[in-house]
């Protein structure tokens, strides 16, 4: 039997008085590729931030299996500061150093690892550049590197592509499937970019404070009563395309 | 080579010499805080501590008390209290620094007033002076700033993960909480550390003009510290021989050069490296 790598049972998350997310649960298996939906203002972006501990939970639990390594990309480089000072091997070696104890210092091996993480993703020509004069696909790409060099059980993102345009968002999704296929590493983000994501994700877990659904991509697209939360029509375009395309 | 001879001669008087090892020694403590709270966009913590050491200098001269001693817990309690208004949401950064750099101005400006006595006291605090720096104070900023040089020494990566992006850093298990305490405590004992020579005024500008004018060279994050550090300790050098030579106030040269320098640095890259 495959052990969860997280468990939430009936969370709910408040900000004040103001209930964000209601008795969500859901279980998260290795190798899943989770997206979640919702309208703005659903409480996907809570949820996530309940699951990094970011934020604190008012009822309910979450289980996360023993000595579980989690890597966190966020929607857009932390720092909108185009001249913060920081190169992209500092910021990946922030990745490599999050699981070190005090007092934390670079070795020979976290730089060997950081050369192999840059080749991965085709970026180490921007090894000693500037994190600010990278383009939007750049900068999620060393963020990716940042969350990946700590050799991450599970990836959990938060609007990972919202400043992508269409045709790197298809590279971005690629490059996750590849990583959730060969690295065995699971996948929870948070998008609004369904139609694109659909063709990569197991799992849709789609919300509306609570969790409204929560299954396969070809499910969820059979479900009438979710399209008027939600871009359906493009989905529905998207998936009749796909047919027509015999991608399916 | 005269020149050069007369701007040297300024170290023979035990009182620049002093002068000199507290001016290194806050360069030091500031630029390596500095770096923390410039990009964290909390510089102004700087200033606003600053007004508040003028308040508790005030305090201490009205109860006959070295005003040192006085600044410095007063100083560190109000920058940790900035802090945790700021962590607790109820107030703004900027705010909670605005709120209280004015009170405790208030403060010091209505003690100046009910103990007209002790003003010229207080002038030399507002401004600083190198005169009336003393054996202990040396000491002092040497102990502090070794301090607050190996604290930012053993936890820069930490910082660094911090200053960069915080929620990550906590993802990561670091303790944000309790680094942005040291942070606050330590700019604490800088500001205080430096009102004696620099003064209350122009104190909080040692904390932002190092990092700014590092910035504009560097692409790295630790590359910025040194160039920081190492801007600070020069402008200090130059500062104290230029103040001497010229019977200039001290603080006030070195921060002017510091500007100068910022303009410069500023200038050359916008004008002759614009793609940089």
């Amino acid at each position: 039997m495959e052990i969860n790598q997280i468990a939430v049972s009936n969370v709910t998350v408040k900000y004040f008085n103001y209930e964000a997310v209601i008795q969500a649960s859901f279980e998260v298996k290795p190798k899943d590729f989770i997206a979640i939906i919702g309208a703005n203002g659903s409480g996907k972006t809570t949820l996530i931030k309940a699951l990094l501990g970011l934020k604190s939970i008012s009822e309910g639990t979450i289980f996360k299996s023993k000595d579980l390594n989690i890597g966190y990309l966020p929607q857009h480089t932390a720092s909108d500061d185009r001249h913060f000072p920081a190169t992209v091997e500092e910021i990946i070696g922030m990745g490599r150093l999050s699981k070190k104890r005090f007092p934390k210092r670079m070795n020979t091996d976290d730089y060997l690892e950081i050369s192999k993480v840059l080749e991965y993703l085709d970026i180490v020509q921007l090894r000693k550049k500037r994190i600010g004069t990278l383009s939007g696909g750049q900068q999620q790409r060393v963020l990716l590197a940042r969350a990946l060099v700590c050799e991450p059980d599970i990836l959990i993102m938060d609007e990972p592509t919202s400043a992508l345009d269409q045709s790197m968002r298809d590279q971005f999704f690629r490059l996750l499937k590849t990583l959730n296929d060969e690295l065995g590493v699971s996948i929870i983000l948070v998008t609004h970019d369904i139609a694109t994501a659909g063709e990569f994700v197991n799992r849709v877990i789609y919300m509306d404070q609570r969790i409204v659904f929560d299954g396969s991509f070809e499910h969820f697209c059979e479900k009438k009563n979710l399209s008027p939360f939600i871009h359906t029509h493009d989905i529905q375009l998207t998936k009749e395309e796909r047919e027509t395309d015999g991608v399916d | 080579m005269e020149w050069i001879e007369l701007l040297f001669s300024a170290f023979r008087y035990t009182f620049m010499v002093r002068a000199l090892i507290v001016g290194i020694a806050i360069a030091l403590s500031s630029s390596f805080i500095g770096s923390f709270l410039v990009l964290k966009k909390f510089s102004m913590i700087g200033h606003g501590l600053s007004h508040v050491a003028f308040a508790a200098v005030a305090i201490g001269l009205v109860t006959n008390t070295a005003p040192l001693i006085i600044a410095m817990p007063i100083v560190v309690l109000v920058a940790i209290f900035i802090l945790k208004l700021n962590e607790n949401a109820q107030l703004h950064g900027d705010a909670a620094i605005g709120l209280t750099a004015t009170f405790a101005m208030a403060l010091g400006t209505t003690l100046a007033s009910v103990g007209g006595g002790f003003k010229v006291d207080l002038y030399s605090y507002l401004f600083g002076s190198i005169l009336t720096i003393q054996q202990i104070d040396v000491w002092l900023s040497i102990v502090f700033s070794i301090i607050i040089s190996l604290v930012v020494m053993l936890y820069y990566h930490d910082l660094f993960a911090m200053t960069y992006d915080e929620s990550f850093a906590i993802v990561s298990k670091i303790k944000t909480k309790r680094l942005n305490t040291i942070l606050a405590i330590l700019t604490g004992i800088t500001i205080v550390i430096g009102i004696r020579a620099i003064g209350t005024i122009l104190i909080s500008s040692f904390i932002v003009f190092p990092t700014v004018i590092a910035m504009q060279f560097s692409k790295g994050f630790k590359v910025t510290i040194l160039i920081a550090a190492t801007s600070s300790i020069v402008t200090v050098i130059l500062g104290l021989m230029v103040s001497y030579v010229f019977d200039f106030p001290s603080g006030s040269t070195i921060v002017l050069l510091n500007g100068l320098l910022f303009i410069v640095v500023y200038v050359f890259n916008r004008i002759l490296r614009p793609a940089h």
